[in-house]
């Protein structure tokens, strides 16, 4: 037994499901190529294969094909284009039924009100015996370190708990291999870590693990091989991870001599208007800052952003935005916000007219609007799209032309939530360059949220944490 | 072929059962849900049936005996009839100018009454019988598939909810005109289309799309499934 | 080989849009529950959502479905008036639709299209009133104007429900969300 910190318990114990000196091919991929309806090829001529007990990630662009690949394992691709062969060393009639496949958003992966039932849910499906169905789902729990009572509902847990929640829900299952797509985007410091030890451990039990992830560095121990899916399709090795790009960080000397645009005091927030999330000390940002808000999912990082824009109220204390107490109504325009998955507020067919749009909504002028639009698209990089339509462009695009249609507006206060998850370190730089010149040059007031905080790439004027009920602030 | 009340019954739970009584007349309660959906549904067949005023009196008592012996408080009452009030009114007033007074208030006040039999029982039956145990009957009725839509459904509707919630509030930032007041202005009704109605249709179009691959990922199918027993 | 039933057509994530196009049905009902006592204004979100999970979804019964999964939830949580009933008031506007949409498929992209089928769905409210009278034995006349009154307003409800419904899937169209077929759906 090992105990890891908060008294979590793994115990090693896993069915040996294949025998360790084994090196043939659990699952092989054999010139696989698959193109969704319609569309182009997404995968070509794909040659892969994994053995028992090896670890592989799969890295590449959002939008490059990995979560593909890891479906066409799964054997769950929608009806398409499809050339090659998958191979399985598995017996049985499905094979891909050895198969598990953890998704990305865990919350949308969660079916049942009980941890219990969650877990079994997998053994419903198969049609397992009821009275056998218990003691499988007490393994696969103690399996990932999750000491709870059967009962206790899932929406007590944490992210880091949820997702050990649905590994265990794939473990119960006894899968052959196993699949996770984009783990390392859902977790925290010690959420990676737990995974980091339950991922070593199911390797020993001879479980092959197939990782998803353009982020692979926390896990990289863990990899034995690294492949890459590049922007045609195709999958070739990886000698090493390609580090994220490091954007120059310029101090911004005249801070103290800015407007401040934002001020609590004492404040405390909540969901629910009875629990406090946490609770912070007086801080306030000023024009021009760029502020990192850095906590676990589930914290309170975009419940903070709900109270900056009056859209909640402060559980306790108070918040004062351009000097009053903040109306949505009256922000029209002066503050953006973009979302973690920013193609959800994309809205209208071409990426000029979603620009004219926020430019219009925003109450600017009509004879400036041409102008002010196509001087964004310059600014972004997006003037050769301007044409094209927003939904069919790449993520990395996709992110570009929703935060060019807050931009256009030139706002005074700029809201992201984790605006770098799922982009490439290509996208990462654009967008971190674009965010740096709207808070130096328009004197933009540039607010983030993450649940990482790398120090390379997330230099900032101000850094808050939220850990533990507190709300930290810190100044450089 | 074994139906899975298990998701039904957890979607529902006892969070949500508020309706177990326990008065010592609530005689219903101890009948099974299926057994009341049937006399529920030949109390409201009697009331097609019955034609005289003493037989419509008759069917009423018998209605009041099926609201006491299902337990429920008599404040309900008030809640039972609330509904009916203006329909009540339209109907007498239809039947006064048709028939004149007396002929039209009594032919009025009997086919209000009849009307009023005819839904009061479902009402009563369902405001007197858990959700866990009404969604527990309703599985046992649905091929898997059905039962798992029904229950995921509800489920992940406050995700829907909050993935709707989210765009609404950047949109607002961005100056769209979205509050319900806004609404009553017809000229706002595109931007509210293009702002938000749109975006939260192809939200709800791919959170269907994760959820349904989630399932299929633990095997789902629409097939023979077994149960997951909570309590033992 | 085992027989496909009705459901083994429908794929999972258009059964549960579906299912969510009756939840929202149902949120509806409960968010703008308009103390007007005017009869007919849930037909305004009933009718657009009816036509909504239809026109997205390629089946040829979804929108009887979604009225069922609509009618199962409102049981389920007690709901409305005339509890097991309930099914049925959500389930003659979507039998509308589906024969509609059977016999015209695009009619969702025409807003006269639209509105001509909306008022068939309120006004099968008639049927439902007309019907319910003539079992319990009401006068002839008065069945008749209660039951034009009841489908009055459920039809202007129902066309104004269904007043956006083609510049909405317009929209769903132009962004390759998803392909409708020409004819009837599976």
């Amino acid at each position: 037994m090992v105990t890891l910190s908060r008294g979590v318990i793994f115990m090693a114990e896993f069915h040996i499901v294949s025998n360790l000196s084994d090196k043939a091919p659990l699952v092989a991929l054999e010139k696989f190529s698959y193109a969704y309806d319609e569309q182009d090829w997404i995968l070509r001529e794909i040659d892969w294969s994994i053995a028992a007990g090896e670890c592989h990630c799969l890295c590449g662009a959002t939008g490059s094909g990995k979560s593909t690949l890891a479906l066409a394992l799964k054997g769950l691709l929608p009806t398409g284009r499809q050339q090659g062969d998958v191979h399985y060393r598995f017996r049985g009639e499905l094979p891909t039924l050895q198969v598990g496949l953890v998704l990305q958003n865990p919350e949308s992966q969660l079916f049942a009100r009980t941890i219990g039932a969650e877990v079994a849910f997998g053994l419903e499906n198969m049609a397992v015996a009821p009275h056998e169905m218990r003691a499988r789902v007490e393994q696969a729990l103690a399996t990932v370190g999750l000491d709870f009572p059967l009962s206790a509902p899932v929406t007590t847990l944490s992210m880091g708990q949820k997702y050990r929640l649905l590994l265990a829900s794939m473990l119960v299952l006894e899968p052959r291999l196993l699949v996770l797509d984009e783990p390392v985007a859902q977790l925290d410091e010690i959420g990676l870590r737990d995974l980091r030890y339950l991922l070593r451990r199911l390797r020993q039990q001879g479980v092959a693990i197939l990782i998803c992830e353009h982020n692979s560095e926390p896990l990289r121990d863990l990899i034995d091989s690294f492949w890459r899916l590049d922007a045609e399709g195709k999958l070739s090795p990886m000698d090493h991870i390609v580090a994220p790009a490091v954007f120059p960080y310029v101090p911004n000397s005249s801070l103290t001599e800015r407007e401040v645009l934002f001020h609590a005091k004492g404040l405390s927030v909540s969901c629910d208007g009875q629990q406090p999330l946490w609770t912070a000390d007086d801080f306030s940002w000023s024009q021009g800052q760029q502020v990192l808000v850095v906590g676990g999912n589930g914290c309170g990082k975009s419940t903070l952003l709900r109270c900056v824009c009056g859209f909640l109220a402060p559980l306790a204390g108070e918040v004062r935005l351009f000097g009053q107490q903040p109306q949505p109504k009256t922000l029209r325009g002066r503050v953006g916000w973009l979302l973690q998955n920013p193609q959800r507020q994309l809205c209208e067919n071409t990426v000029y007219d979603e620009l004219a749009l926020s430019h219009r909504l925003a109450g600017g002028c009509r004879k400036e609007r041409d102008e002010r639009v196509k001087t964004t698209l310059i600014m972004c990089g997006l003037d050769h799209l301007e044409q094209r339509s927003a939904h069919k462009l790449s993520y990395g695009q996709k992110h570009l032309v929703a935060l060019a249609s807050l931009l256009v507006n030139t706002p005074q206060v700029l809201l992201l939530d984790d605006p770098f998850a799922g982009l490439d370190s290509y996208y990462q730089h654009r967008v971190q360059q674009l965010l740096h010149q709207q808070s130096r040059e328009a004197g933009t007031l540039v607010v983030r949220t993450s649940h990482h905080q790398s120090s390379v790439t997330d230099q900032v004027d101000q850094l808050h944490t939220i850990s533990g009920g507190q709300f930290a602030t810190q100044s450089f | 072929m074994r139906r899975n009340r298990s998701d039904l019954m957890q979607m529902m739970g006892s969070a949500g059962d508020t309706h177990i009584l326990t008065k010592k007349w609530a005689v219903m309660q101890r009948v099974p849900v299926a057994v009341r959906l049937v006399t529920c549904l030949l109390l409201s067949a009697f009331a097609f049936i019955v034609r005289s005023p003493e037989a419509v009196a008759v069917l009423a008592g018998i209605n009041v005996l099926w609201f006491v012996l299902s337990g429920l408080p008599a404040a309900f009452v008030f809640k039972l009839i609330k509904p009916f009030v203006m329909q009540t009114v339209v109907l007498l007033s239809l039947y006064l100018l048709q028939q004149g007074y007396p002929a039209g208030l009594s032919a009025g006040l009997k086919i209000s009454c009849q009307l009023l039999l005819t839904l009061v029982p479902g009402m009563v039956l369902l405001w007197s019988t858990s959700p866990s145990q009404l969604a527990q009957s309703i599985s046992r009725f649905l091929p898997a598939q059905a039962a798992f839509v029904l229950a995921s459904s509800l489920h992940f509707f406050p995700l829907a909810l909050a993935d709707m919630t989210a765009l609404y509030h950047v949109q607002v930032l961005k100056g769209a005109r979205l509050s319900l007041r806004d609404l009553m202005c017809p000229w706002r009704w595109p931007d509210f289309i293009t702002c938000l109605v749109v975006p939260a249709v192809v939200q709800a179009l791919a959170l269907t799309t994760e959820i349904a691959t989630a399932a299929k990922a633990r095997n789902f199918h629409n097939g023979r499934r077994s149960c997951w027993q909570e309590d033992s | 080989m085992t027989k496909k039933t009705m459901l083994d057509r429908l794929p999972l994530n258009d059964a549960l849009f579906i299912g969510f196009c009756a939840g929202s049905m149902i949120v509806c009902k409960l968010l703008f529950r308009w103390h007007l006592g005017i009869n007919g204004h849930a037909m305004f979100f009933t009718v657009a959502l009816l036509m909504l999970a239809r026109g997205c979804v390629n089946y040829r019964w979804a929108a009887s479905l979604t009225a069922l999964l609509a009618g199962l939830m409102a049981m389920s949580i007690g709901l409305g008036k005339g509890g097991p009933l309930i099914v049925l008031k959500f389930l003659f506007p979507a039998l509308v639709i589906d024969l509609a949409a059977l016999l015209v498929p695009l009619f969702f992209y025409s807003v006269t299209g639209c509105m001509i089928v909306a008022a068939l769905a309120g006004a099968s409210k008639f049927i439902n009133s007309w019907l319910k009278g003539y079992l319990l034995g009401m006068d002839r006349i008065v069945l008749f104007q209660q039951s034009a009154l009841d489908a009055f307003f459920a039809l202007l409800f129902s066309c104004l429900g269904a007043l956006f419904i083609p510049s909405i899937l317009r929209k769903l169209k132009a962004r390759g969300v998803f392909v409708q077929p020409q004819q009837g759906g599976e």
